[in-house]
């Protein structure tokens, strides 16, 4: 989408201050959870409304400690199908969304699919990488990615030798994580890829075996030496196009992806992403402490991944839920983490969304919502978080779960639909022999299963 | 789905029923052209069985089931099993007396996707199944109505009974004491024919359901009558029952299950359960006389013992002991093979000489003896100062030599399977003296990596063979070689009457499921949300549960017209 009217800049990356004209109230307190965390709960919602918008970013920037450490059984038994489950547990239980939330994003950047890898172990040691590095820094991310045994399986760099060098890793180090197309052109990447040649994967590290590497001169990039792989990293990211490239990538995730940025809007934080050393944590918290991220110009303007679509559904209801299943509803979604379709990632965007996906999403929200499902059985009851939160009698569930799930962003119809569905409902005879508690637990479900299915519901 | 919700009543209240002095006789009402049907005589016998299992009881009380049992739809079904009890005026123990005291069956006629299948209960009291139907229809309108279903139900007259129709594929009828309820017409209305006809065209007056319950043990809990004839008329089964045969692994392997079966108009299997075992018994009716006269792999001469007593190695997971005359492949391979086959073995017995140390395949098969045994151990460590990731099993098979002179020949031809696998993986030979018995083994260097095994998974494997005795025996681990060693020297002879006996031990697996901790662990904290610190209590659970649970202990018997299989479950 084209901005009809370009955006001021100085008003864009000004610090939010809440006004008359945008309060701080739950829409953006929800907008704020969905973007820098997996969406929030009701004492979340709650709770964020009573602070300010700066003390709810620098608790989600600040993140809180890390669970227990787990067995290592994945990586040893190289139980790959196991990758997304854990991962998404993760999503569900930390106390540091925003660092988990970043890692997803540097996954889908620096795509990389055990479907090839066939390591669980590698792959688990570049998702950790992932999360060391989430809110860190850049350079040091694209170095490590660069030599990191799941990336040289991945993209051939554990094979390429002296006199046949491999060009994937290259191409994509330039194409996909650092430049963008346009920035470098064949004879780069074939120079480059002389550089990447000898690298070998030994004890779970990338080595560099010297008798396997070319070591002659290399010209790329307007300079020429003996170059090895970091210091070809290090060109790369002494291109200034890199923070532009980085910085638009991460405007897209944060602020929206329907917006086209002008260059001039992208530039200020290219500039601040690259004079503090590729600061990640700088970067993202400018973005997220801007006027732009809690203006109409980014409410709402995303689709919803399937992972922020369902663990935001369970993060909600208060659930924990078996992993395992949950990852294989997600699989139905299109998105399986660990496993990314391509070295390009997760189209995302509109391309979430089609007739087959939408219903695996109704299906899943159904699942979510009703307790009747065998995979996660009662472990998210909507009837008995509007018990819990003493919003159960008349029309308050309705008033509840818009608030909690769409913190009442919707048309005024859409509310007296969903109010009259449920005083219907609850006139329902049910049948005969259930208890006066599962009677009145059934609507309760059900008007839940249709806020979830609302479309504003797929949008973050 | 309102249909899903009646089948679950009355499949319900299938299983639990009354205690009658009378064997069932149920299979009166089930028509003959059944292919299997299970039965349940006393239904409220197994039910109370079920509850007095222990391994159950224990079950019960896991986390994961709990949970299931407290889920939404376990609480909707304890619902209606309470409405019942109050509408029908008794608790579900009478009910079941009532509703299904004469016994039990479901019969299914296998046609694909969408095979009949007939439900029949037999009630002791007419008044109360109807008035239970009633109910249940009852039930089924208002969840049809709470589903804004469209389907309702249609009744429909036959031979002056009045049946009932929900949907295409539910259709239910009470004919007297009788309950007939199918996804097809035409078996509801078949079952009517045998309620108003007699029982002439039934499994109980035609099949041999009553010559299958007769074989099995008395007082089945729960027990299967399966029907072979069309199963005899498929053209695959027809090739399979055929001599000569065509596919040696096949034959060295199930000759004798295929032959029994081939000659077997059906397959009776019951199951019994006391408070703390469970046994399952399986007969045929051939045994010896269904395999041609000298052809016979699996058996012995008739009075002869036909196994090893079974080896229980420290650690013991799985022991097997049986009998299989490999030398008759080579001796009688006129009468056992096709042409085809046996030309491929006679060709292989030129081919081989080179890959078995200059022996003959024929040597070897007509050189090893009759009696084998395998057994598989988990050993706590491998026996590397490097440990693999993952400990596995160590395995080892045993045969008996006809002459120990051959002995050296089994040598040759094992040495030169080691020397084409070891010159790749850099095995280290050595020998290695116990007592009077030369254990050969073979070793992997421990320093360096092999290409392909990043988990180490190399260090399980310490393969080493020998002869003790009598005896030859290849392991895969030296440490069960030196255990095997002192086992072999101890005195032995064929005891049992069994051509095959197997134990799984729970014990072993308890103690290699603490070995395999971390994947339990995993599993349990993905699949059931768990934190770490509850994973390791329920996994610990689940172990002293698996121990618990004692040895399955599964023995082949041939007899001279019957064949068993005893399956038992013991403390």
């Amino acid at each position: 989408m084209n901005n009809p009217q370009p955006i001021d800049v100085q008003w864009a990356w000004a610090p939010y201050q809440p006004s008359a004209k945008a309060p701080w109230d739950l829409r953006r307190v929800g907008h704020l959870y969905r973007r820098a965390a997996f969406g929030a709960n009701w004492d979340e919602l709650q709770s964020g409304l009573r602070k300010n918008p700066q003390q709810c970013l620098d608790e989600l920037l600040q993140g809180g400690p890390d669970g227990p450490d787990w067995p290592e059984s994945i990586g040893k038994g190289n139980v790959g199908p196991q990758i997304p489950a854990w991962w998404l547990k993760r999503c569900l239980e930390t106390r540091n969304p925003l660092r988990e939330k970043l890692a997803i994003f540097w996954h889908n950047h620096f795509a990389t699919s055990d479907a090839k890898v066939n390591n669980a172990g590698y792959m688990l040691g570049m998702i950790k990488l992932l999360q060391r590095h989430a809110l860190g820094n850049f350079a040091e991310l694209l170095q490590e990615i660069s030599l990191d045994p799941a990336m040289m399986v991945w993209l051939d760099t554990n094979t390429s030798k002296k006199g046949m060098p491999n060009e994937n890793y290259a191409r994509e180090l330039m194409e996909l994580f650092s430049l963008g197309i346009g920035h470098y052109t064949e004879q780069d990447i074939r120079e480059a890829a002389r550089a990447f040649t000898g690298y070998e994967i030994k004890n779970g590290r990338g080595l560099l075996n010297a008798a396997q590497h070319d070591d002659t001169a290399k010209s790329l990039l307007g300079k020429t030496g003996r170059f090895k792989a970091e210091d070809i990293v290090n060109l790369c990211l002494d291109q200034k196009c890199c923070a532009e490239y980085i910085a638009l990538r991460l405007f897209r995730f944060f602020i929206s992806e329907s917006l086209t940025p002008e260059p001039q809007l992208i530039q200020p934080l290219a500039d601040e992403f690259r004079n503090s050393g590729y600061n990640i944590r700088q970067l993202v918290e400018r973005m997220l402490r801007s006027n732009l991220f809690f203006s109409d110009h980014a409410i709402r303007t995303r689709v919803k991944s399937p992972v922020d679509y369902a663990v935001g559904i369970i993060r909600a209801l208060e659930g924990n839920v078996s992993a395992l299943a949950l990852a294989g509803a997600l699989e139905g979604l299109g998105q399986r983490l660990g496993y990314p379709p391509s070295v390009k990632g997760w189209d995302g965007g509109q391309a979430w969304l089609n007739g087959q996906t939408l219903l695996f999403r109704q299906n899943l929200a159904l699942a979510l919502s009703s307790t009747e499902d065998d995979r996660f059985k009662s472990r998210t009851d909507p009837a008995r978080l509007v018990r819990k939160h003493r919003h159960d009698s008349g029309e308050q569930p309705v008033q509840f779960y818009l608030q909690l799930f769409l913190q009442d962003d919707v048309p005024a119809g859409t509310r007296e639909r969903l109010t009259d569905y449920l005083a219907k409902a609850r006139q329902q005879t049910p049948p005969v022999y259930w208890t006066a508690e599962q009677s009145a637990d059934h609507p309760l479900r059900a008007v839940c299963h249709l806020v979830l299915t609302l479309p504003e519901f797929q949008l973050d | 789905m309102p249909l899903c919700r009646l089948a679950l009543l009355l499949g319900a209240l299938w299983p639990l029923a009354a205690l009658s002095a009378e064997p069932s006789d149920v299979l009166r009402y089930v028509p003959r052209q059944a292919d299997a049907a299970l039965i349940v005589e006393q239904p409220r016998q197994l039910a109370n069985a079920l509850i007095r299992f222990e391994p159950l009881r224990q079950l019960a009380s896991f986390a994961a089931v709990q949970e299931q049992l407290e889920a939404t739809s376990s609480k909707r079904f304890l619902s209606l099993i309470g409405y019942f009890e109050k509408s029908l005026g008794k608790p579900w123990q009478e009910l079941l007396d009532v509703l299904a005291g004469g016994g039990a069956c479901l019969a299914i006629r296998f046609e694909g996707d969408d095979s009949p299948a007939l439900l029949v209960l037999k009630s002791t009291d007419e008044a109360m199944l109807h008035k239970a139907l009633d109910l249940a229809k009852d039930v089924a309108r208002q969840e049809l109505d709470r589903t804004e279903a469209t389907a309702r139900f249609r009744s429909v007259e036959y031979r002056g009974y009045t049946g009932h129709q929900l949907g295409p594929n539910a259709f239910v009828a009470a004919c007297g004491p009788v309950l007939f309820l199918s996804n097809r017409a035409e078996a509801v209305k078949a079952g009517i024919d045998l309620y108003i006809n007699g029982a002439h065209e039934s499994l109980a007056g035609r099949g041999h359901a009553a010559a299958a319950r007769k074989m099995l043990p008395a007082q089945p809990a729960a027990w299967i009558f399966g029907n072979t004839a069309r199963l005899h008329e498929m053209p695959d089964a027809q090739q399979a029952y055929r001599y000569p045969k065509g596919d040696v692994g096949q034959l060295a392997v199930f000759q004798g299950l295929t032959d029994v079966l081939g000659k077997s108009p059906f397959i009776a299997i019951g199951t019994y359960l006391s408070d703390t075992g469970m046994q399952t018994a399986v007969r045929m009716p051939a045994g010896r006389d269904a395999t041609p006269d000298g052809l016979a792999l699996h058996l012995p001469a008739e009075g002869q013992q036909a196994t090893l007593p079974l080896l229980e190695p420290q650690g013991v997971l799985f022991s097997m002991s049986f009998f299989l005359d490999l030398g008759k492949l080579w001796s009688e391979r006129e009468r056992l093979l096709v042409e085809s086959t046996r030309k491929e073995i006679e060709g292989a017995d030129q081919r081989l000489g080179r890959f078995l140390g200059g022996r003959k395949l024929a040597e070897l098969l007509t050189s090893i003896g009759t009696h084998h045994r395998l057994v598989v151990v988990h050993q706590a460590k491998a026996g590397y100062s490097q440990q693999p990731d993952q400990i596995q099993p160590a395995v080892a098979f045993i045969s008996d030599l006809r002459s120990p002179d051959y002995a050296a020949g089994m040598n040759a031809v094992l040495r030169s399977a080691a020397l084409v696998v070891g010159a790749q993986a850099k095995l280290k030979y050595k020998e290695e003296a116990i007592g009077d018995v030369k254990l050969v083994t073979y070793r992997f260097p421990e320093n360096g990596e092999l290409p392909g095994d990043a988990g180490n998974a190399r260090f399980n494997l310490s393969p080493c063979f020998a002869k003790v005795g009598n005896q030859f025996f290849m392991a895969s681990t030296v440490e069960l070689g030196r255990e095997l060693v002192s086992m072999l020297q101890q005195p032995e002879q064929p005891t049992g009457q069994s051509t095959t006996q197997m134990r799984v031990y729970a014990a072993g697996g308890a103690t290699l499921l603490s070995a395999l901790e971390d994947q339990l662990l995993t599993q349990t904290i993905l699949d059931r949300a768990s934190t770490v610190d509850d994973a390791k209590r329920e996994a610990a659970r689940f172990v002293e549960w698996i121990r618990s649970l004692g040895l399955l202990q599964i023995e082949v018997d041939y007899g001279r017209t019957e064949f068993h299989i005893d399956i038992r479950m013991k403390k």
